[in-house]
């Protein structure tokens, strides 16, 4: 789904839904889904756990279908939802981490170095440097068209907050765009002058 | 035009581009190459890399089991059932407790304290009616404090000191009615609510308490006769906050009940 979804169209897709409505279901599920397993695997860090933690999300968000009032913005319902069954699963599997035992690293010769890949940070990987509260702000903003207060909705906080947050995370990313043009400037000099050595 | 307020401008208006922008702002992104690689990062579509298979895996855990649902009553029918089911409660603990404290205190001190109740609890009825519903939250906080706050400060506005021997088992008698009322709301409340699903259970048992113990006040507010500034914050408000606590306290047990649940 785009940026520029229409706003009345997922309601009405979401009316139907609650009417049982198999292809509004089907057409709901195909424009919403992408736009959560991008929000997910940047707050999860992990694909795979993202994957998993859709599925749930889905599954909540049939399970609670009834609770989204008819007039009511639907991207902030699925995104509270989402962020619920998120910081559940993120306490599940402390939980669990907590009853496991470490064991001891796998032997050096058994792992396949591989070289870093040298890839233009793109939006995701510039996302990671923010702290998560951030990161999850900017992403609402500026991949699903969300407006400041839906997505003070979404993540149950006031408006002020979602513009603080924003701008604080627009702050650093350009800090740190700062730091990456500053390395590949010093980078670019050093070459200059292996050149001019040779 | 500085960056940081290129920063502010993007973050009030989120959904602009630089095209609605005023001509400082572009005049700026044309000379600031991290506030226009920025822009260029943030303007980035994402990728639609979103795999066949696992959609299909969501709609055949979905569809099978389709079957239609009545949404939600609205926000303002729950704040008027739970209003209801608060006054109903009033009334039945007034019937055998009777009206003393209506008789002894002034129009002035039942309007104002009166207000301020019916004011708080039509706040955190419509409050609840909008939790059980996610993505129309509100901060919970306030809501809880200011309440109570503001009883604090008119029952020390309204009423004075005045030393009494049995004050402390007169102050536990009117906690023990407070929180007796308190308890007997909120299966009521339950019943009202039971349809919706929150995602922020401890600030929903904080207010479903709050709210159960401001209707524990009420009651004592035309039932009791004792005028005496520390035994109202004491035994009628500390009925309320016992409340707003144990509510808040099952919400959080409930919370973590579920999660250990799950797991296993």
């Amino acid at each position: 789904m785009s940026k520029a979804h229409s706003v009345a169209e997922l309601e009405e897709l979401m009316l139907r839904y609650q009417q049982a409505d198999p292809v509004a279901t089907t057409e709901l599920i195909r424009q919403v889904s992408p736009l959560l397993l991008r929000f997910l695997t940047s707050q999860c860090g992990s694909r795979a756990d993202a994957e998993d933690l859709l599925q749930d999300t889905w599954l909540q968000i049939h399970r609670v279908r009834h609770t989204h009032r008819p007039g009511e913005p639907v991207l902030p319902w699925i995104y509270a939802i989402t962020r619920h069954v998120q910081v559940d699963g993120y306490r599940r599997s402390r939980r669990i981490r907590s009853h496991e035992h470490l064991m001891d690293p796998l032997p050096e010769s058994f792992r396949v170095a591989r070289p870093a890949p040298v890839v233009a940070p793109d939006f995701d990987t510039m996302l990671a440097v923010l702290p998560p509260s951030q990161r999850e702000v900017v992403r609402l903003l500026k991949h699903t068209g969300m407006s400041l207060e839906e997505v003070a909705r979404a993540t149950g906080s006031t408006v002020g907050s979602v513009k603080l947050k924003a701008h604080r995370a627009y702050e650093k990313l350009r800090s740190v765009l700062g730091r990456k043009q500053g390395k590949g400037a010093a980078l670019g000099h050093q070459a200059q002058g292996n050149y001019d050595g040779v | 035009m500085a960056c940081d307020d290129l920063d502010k401008l993007r973050a009030e208006s989120p959904q602009a581009s630089p095209r609605d922008w005023p001509v400082d702002a572009l005049n700026h992104l044309a000379s600031c190459s991290r506030c226009a690689q920025l822009e260029d990062l943030l303007d980035s579509e994402p990728q639609p890399d979103f795999p066949e298979a696992l959609r299909l895996k969501i709609e055949n855990s979905i569809l099978p089991g389709l079957s239609p649902v009545t949404p939600l009553s609205s926000v303002a029918t729950l704040t008027i059932m739970l209003l209801l089911a608060s006054m109903f409660v009033v009334i039945a603990a007034e019937w055998p407790l009777g009206l003393a404290g209506w008789r002894a205190r002034n129009s002035y001190q039942i309007a104002l304290n009166l207000s301020i109740l019916l004011i708080s609890s039509s706040m955190l009825a419509n409050l609840l009616a909008r939790l059980i519903s996610p993505g129309s939250s509100s901060p919970v906080l306030p809501y809880s404090v200011v309440p109570l706050l503001a009883l604090i400060g008119s029952n020390s506005l309204l009423f004075g000191y005045q030393s009494n021997e049995t004050l402390t088992r007169q102050t536990l008698a009117c906690w023990e009615i407070g929180v007796s009322c308190a308890s007997v709301s909120v299966p009521l409340f339950w019943l009202i609510l039971r349809r919706g699903f929150s995602i922020n259970l401890v600030g929903q048992g904080a207010i479903t308490g709050l709210l159960a113990g401001l209707t524990g006040v009420m009651v004592l507010e035309i039932h009791c006769p004792i005028l005496e500034k520390s035994h109202i914050v004491a035994g009628h408000l500390g009925a309320a906050l016992t409340s707003t606590v144990a509510g808040a306290s099952l919400g959080y047990l409930y919370a973590t009940q579920r999660l250990f649940l799950r797991k296993r």
